[in-house]
């Protein structure tokens, strides 16, 4: 994930902050996920929490929300390149029929 | 005569039935339309020749998209009415005629030609066309033969009563949408028999769609 981010980077579909916030996320990831333990201990001796339980359950609620976002955002581009697409195809049609 | 009537032939990989289709169709109407979805195959080399309409989808918008672009082309040019037929030759261009003459004598808003004899049909299409028939008739308290034919003419003034949303792989379910808004908004609605012209090489809904269709009738009926 460190290599896609720094690949969007310069195919510049991520801004700098944007570049700097994702290589820390996948860094605190890939920490959490040498070290379990020590996160794991530090949350249970200071606060009482399981975190990575409330981690999972985090995570399915976010993937379920992420997919409904996917899809009306998928939804509204289909619809907006329909549109296009047919008035495109219209406008070259009806100049034909002008230049006739 | 028909001079207010544009014919709309929703086009995709066509090139063994469209010149076929439209030889016939060209002798008995002034305006015909093709709406080429992007074939990939030589459906518009063709038809070039043909005295028609030719609008060319850079992308395939499926069968709803052509649709809404052949409507859209309808009203931009002021014809009253619009007739739907398959490019894939499933339909004769007389039972086009009979819907065209009986549109003008009922002063209808939608006419359906509805396959008259089913028997005719492939025993899978046979059991698909009986239970929409069934289950369209429960929900819409109205009985209507073929709520799915894709041979069909409609006033175009009545087009938000009967807007579609169809898109995507839903795509294929633009006719039936249309019916199921025409009766939810009262239109006034009629069906004439057509012949059943069914083989193998004319395309048609699998189960896995025909179920999603039943599915899709529930829930235009609930939530539109």
């Amino acid at each position: 994930m460190l290599y896609i981010t720094q690949v969007n980077y310069k195919k510049r579909l991520l801004n700098k902050i944007s570049y700097l916030f994702w290589i820390c996320i996948w860094t605190l990831i890939i920490l959490a996920s040498l070290r379990p333990e020590f996160v794991d201990s530090y949350f249970t001796e200071n606060y009482d929490v399981d975190v990575f339980y409330i981690l999972s359950v985090l995570s399915i609620i976010s993937l379920v929300i992420l997919y409904f976002f996917s899809l009306i955002k998928i939804n509204i581009l289909e619809k907006k390149i329909n549109a296009l697409i047919s008035a495109e195809s219209l406008k070259e049609i009806l100049e034909k029929i002008k230049d006739k | 005569m028909f001079d207010d009537i544009l014919v709309a032939i929703p086009a995709y990989n066509e090139q063994k039935n469209i010149s076929e289709v439209l030889n016939e169709v060209c002798k008995k109407f002034k305006y015909v339309l093709v709406v080429d979805n992007n074939s990939e195959d030589q459906t518009i080399k063709k038809i070039e020749n043909f005295p028609i309409f030719l609008i060319k989808h850079k992308y395939n918008l499926g069968k709803s998209g052509s649709m809404k672009t052949a409507l859209q082309f309808a009203k931009i040019r002021k014809f009253k009415y619009l007739a739907f037929m398959d490019a894939d030759g499933q339909h004769k261009t007389n039972d086009l005629i009979k819907i065209c003459k009986k549109i003008y004598d009922e002063n209808s808003e939608l006419i359906i030609g509805y396959r008259k004899n089913l028997i005719d049909l492939n025993l899978k299409k046979r059991i698909g066309t009986i239970i929409l028939q069934r289950l369209f008739s429960l929900v819409y308290k109205k009985k209507l033969f073929d709520i799915q034919s894709g041979l069909r003419i409609f006033d175009t003034s009545i087009e938000s009563k009967i807007n579609w949303h169809s898109t995507g792989i839903n795509h294929y379910f633009a006719d039936a949408e249309i019916t199921c808004n025409a009766v939810k908004n009262n239109c006034k609605i009629d069906q004439i028999p057509i012949e059943a012209l069914s083989s193998e090489k004319y395309k048609g809904m699998n189960i896995v769609q025909g179920l999603y269709l039943v599915l899709m009738i529930l829930y235009w009926r609930v939530f539109r």
